[in-house]
């Protein structure tokens, strides 16, 4: 049988890899399940991940798969500051979700003093929302959310129908 | 100038001059260690029609300044940029050029394993994965879901 890629020896597989940009090397772990579950081209992607953790998760948190975000979040443990306020405006819930399983604080305030919530509020973002509100609930915080229903109010003037609605549901 | 006898795995004699099979830090320090030789050395792991090709590269180098040491060995997207004659030399087969690769990795030849493995990332660059199993003959043996996961999953990282 010829001699093919598969059939090189670990080292110089390394060697190779060594000459690839990132596209490539997750190019190759795609070919295959040999190359997928090859643990120098999953260290070397983690690597290139961990060069550049932030930037990275914050461009997989808005586009990117859940898997990827976790990828990124198990090499560094910690969200980068901002980071689940940036999720609430633009991100999906499921992002918001993984974040927060990962330890994204609820209490974190961004330069205008507002929390995650209320930039999802206040950016009509109802997924995130949902989500954001879903949390502080079952942690008995429920002073995130009913202060006076003054979201209620940010929501209705901003005629986020859907929001106001959303947040009736908690505060009621 | 001094000669000396390579033996290959399938018994072929190849004589080659000492300064261009000492590109090889196998033999060199080998003819170091037993001094004169008159036999031919035997290299078991490389057949004939490699060792030719092997000792065409060396041939070719052996005047090359000695490789200075890599001090940004760590740092990442080394360049792949091979110079003319080496990039005609390894217009081969892939088997061939496997076998180079091996080749070069027993004797210990840096400067020829580096071409080689830069002509395999060059083959590599730039393409999809399935330009890659086409290139190399890879079998794709993932589910089509679990090919359609993996593609989502990479998809962060595409140029």
């Amino acid at each position: 049988m010829a001699l093919n890629l598969l059939q090189l020896p670990l080292e110089i597989l390394y060697l190779i890899i060594e000459y690839l940009p990132i596209s490539s090397l997750c190019s190759l772990s795609g070919t295959c399940r040999s190359l997928n579950s090859n643990k120098f081209l999953i260290c070397a992607i983690d690597a290139y991940i961990a060069s550049d953790i932030h930037g990275i998760l914050l461009g997989v948190a808005l586009t990117g798969p859940p898997a990827t975000m976790r990828r990124c979040l198990d090499i560094d443990r910690a969200t980068p500051k901002g980071f689940l306020h940036l999720l609430a405006h633009k991100g999906t819930g499921v992002a918001v979700q993984i974040a927060l399983d990962y330890g994204a604080s609820l209490d974190e305030v961004d330069r205008f003093r507002y929390s995650p919530l209320e930039r999802a509020v206040r950016c009509g973002n109802v997924e995130t929302a949902r989500v954001l509100l879903g949390t502080a609930a079952a942690l008995g915080r429920s002073t995130l959310y009913d202060d006076g229903s003054k979201f209620v109010r940010i929501a209705r003037r901003r005629r986020y129908g859907e929001m106001e609605e959303l947040l009736l549901n908690f505060t009621r | 100038m001094s000669e000396i006898k390579l033996l290959s795995s399938d018994q072929a004699t190849i004589t080659v001059q000492k300064e261009v099979a000492e590109r090889s830090i196998l033999i060199k320090n080998m003819l170091e260690d037993v001094g004169e030789v008159t036999e031919a050395i035997p290299i078991p792991n490389v057949n004939e029609s490699v060792l030719k090709k092997v000792i065409e590269w060396c041939e070719h180098h052996k005047g090359d300044p000695p490789a200075q040491a890599d001090d940004d060995s760590d740092s990442r997207k080394k360049s792949t940029d091979i110079d003319e004659w080496d990039q005609k030399f390894m217009q081969v087969d892939q088997e061939m050029l496997f076998e180079i690769i091996l080749a070069a990795n027993y004797l210990d030849i840096k400067p020829l394993l580096d071409v080689g493995c830069k002509t395999v990332a060059n083959m590599i660059k730039g393409k999809s994965p399935d330009e890659i199993r086409k290139t190399f003959n890879i079998q794709n043996d993932f589910t089509p879901e679990e090919e359609e996961q993996i593609r989502r999953e990479n998809e962060w990282a595409e140029e």
